[in-house]
């Protein structure tokens, strides 16, 4: 719970956030399954590629002329521009190959891992509240897991864009370990500070437990029960006096980084309004996260954010309660357009990215799924730092998408929820 | 004061110069410096930091290349936009991957540039 949540609920007054996005049950979600597949380029019901594509159209040329034409022309006419055309298609799909298969090797990868956090987070979670955890060391191998993914491939980041239907904690606490871990190795931190980042970022809500009714309220809190809600902080960390498997010395860094989370430099922040170098660095790397994480999934009292503009509003905003490096480290994680955003590329094509290209704000790699007429076409990936003519023009937000193709939002918007077979 | 940011100019072509100076009139918070030549622009970015600079591929003297790597000398996080005509796209490529923020196909478009600029001065700010 952050006070920017709590203010623009103040401002909207009322208004269950026209919540689309929460309505779609998780039931739908699991009724379909298609959508709910997380490598957006695998999902079956589209095209295989281009293979597939170009197959058909090729007879359709001879056997569209021959009849008013005469013999010879039928035999000339149609012959040349099938090899042409064949040829020029066979090295469209090598190049196409090139990009794609390692990247869906990666991708795999990544899911598998991806997925092994969701479980492990729901597994903490769940079991915080039985009464004695023993899960620290397998916790830690999963954070230097996470470590050693992200140094090498990038496609484990582009998973948080997931939320989890049966209870947005679980994909939260995942997604706010990944991304902080990659901030962690951004700014060159230790392995093993990194990993240990990884843990608390996984542990930082476990406080939100016990205040789950007011997380899950969907009109806005009263003053009364935000104050009471900021409470989660403290008694998340007081669990962590249920591992039984953690060094003190440990346990006593990771509940001061778990109370501090929601500190902010400026004094902006709960429970103990701290300031500056009172913060732990640790805390700033995974408040930074946590507001992201939060702004750019849907809740149950508002509708997802594009992470284009929430990323552009941490900035401009938000960062003034972090250290600047920290901010500076998600930028150069998350990029001005973050995995899941979808765009508008200059050849008038609609995208979603899918991979940012480390050292470039404005160039990640996308995978395109319309073509200018609004028209989807078999996913293609595109690295936009590999194809400099075309550049993202500008974000689609969900209202646009939807006018653009229904079927195709409606879909996109499926497949956001996490879900394990 | 502090938040003045400062931005170099590097252009040879005059219709291009006029474009792009008039973009930078509606971002108040960065002072432009201009370099027409190679050698002006070489030197300007030896002697101090720029927070952005605006290149052309291909200046009389210079690539638009080696002018990204002078600038990140100064200043690492600079923020570098490459103009360039559709030909030079491979060489934009390379720019790109050392390092250059983006950059903008001849004739700039003057929404791709102010929208750059936008971006750029959220990053710098």
């Amino acid at each position: 719970m952050r006070f920017s949540d709590l203010n623009s609920r103040a401002k909207k007054g009322e208004v269950p956030a026209g919540s689309p996005v929460r309505n779609a049950p998780p039931e739908c979600a699991k009724k379909t399954e298609e959508p709910v597949k997380p490598l957006d380029a695998a999902i079956p019901d589209f095209p295989s590629g281009p293979l597939s594509a170009a197959a058909p159209e090729r007879p359709a040329v001879p056997e569209a002329h021959p009849a008013p034409r005469t013999g010879s022309e039928a035999d000339t006419a149609p012959a040349e521009p099938p090899i042409s055309r064949k040829n020029r298609q066979r090295k469209h799909e090598a190049a196409d190959r090139a990009v794609e298969r390692p990247f869906k090797e990666l991708d795999a990868q990544a899911r598998e891992i991806y997925s092994r956090n969701i479980s492990l987070a729901k597994e903490l979670i769940t079991q915080a509240d039985l009464g004695y955890l023993k899960n620290y060391d397998s916790l830690m191998r999963l954070a230097e897991l996470n470590s050693g993914t992200l140094s090498e491939n990038q496609s484990l980041l582009s998973y948080t864009r997931y939320a989890t239907p049966d209870d947005y904690l679980y994909a939260h606490s995942a997604n706010v370990a990944v991304i902080s871990q990659a901030m962690g190795l951004e700014l060159k931190l230790d392995k093993s500070v990194v990993n240990f980042l990884g843990f608390c970022a996984l542990a930082h809500d476990l406080g939100m437990t016990d205040y789950a009714e007011l997380a899950r309220k969907e009109g806005p809190l009263t003053d009364a029960e935000y104050a009471e809600i900021t409470r989660h902080s403290a008694s998340g960390a007081a669990k962590l006096d249920r591992f039984m498997d953690m060094e003190p010395g440990l346990r006593d860094r990771a509940k001061k980084v778990i109370v501090q989370v929601h500190e902010r430099i400026d004094a902006g922040g709960y429970p103990d309004r701290l300031t500056n170098e009172e913060i732990d660095p640790l805390a700033q790397i995974i408040g930074i996260a946590d507001v992201y994480e939060a702004m750019s999934h849907p809740r149950s009292w508002r509708p997802a954010g594009h992470p284009h503009n929430v990323i552009k509003h941490i900035i401009d905003k938000e960062g003034k309660g972090f250290n600047s490096k920290i901010v500076k480290a998600a930028l150069e994680v998350l990029s001005l357009y973050p995995p899941g955003s979808m765009v508008a590329l200059s050849t008038g094509e609609t995208a979603s990215v899918v991979k940012v290209n480390a050292g470039s704000l404005t160039r990640p790699t996308v995978a395109v799924w319309l073509d200018p007429d609004g028209a989807q076409v078999p996913v293609r990936l595109v690295d936009l730092i590999e194809h400099p003519l075309t550049s993202i023009e500008r974000i689609v937000e969900e209202k646009e998408l939807t006018t653009r193709n229904p079927k195709f939002a409606a879909r996109r918007e499926l497949s956001r929820w996490w879900v394990d077979w | 004061m502090d938040n003045t940011k400062r931005l170099l100019l590097v252009t040879d072509e005059g219709y291009v110069t006029d474009r792009v100076q008039e973009i930078l009139k509606g971002f108040p918070q960065f002072s432009v410096a201009h370099a027409a030549t190679g050698e002006e622009a070489r030197e300007l970015l030896k002697e101090s930091a720029f927070d952005a600079v605006i290149t052309d591929i291909y200046v009389r003297g210079v690539s638009g290349l080696e002018l990204l790597h002078h600038a990140k000398e100064k200043n690492k996080d600079v923020c570098v936009i490459i103009i360039t005509g559709v030909d030079n796209a491979d060489l934009a490529a390379k720019a790109l991957k050392e390092g250059a923020f983006d950059f903008v196909i001849k004739p700039p478009a003057l929404d791709r540039i102010s929208n750059i600029l936008k971006l750029v001065a959220l990053v710098k700010a």
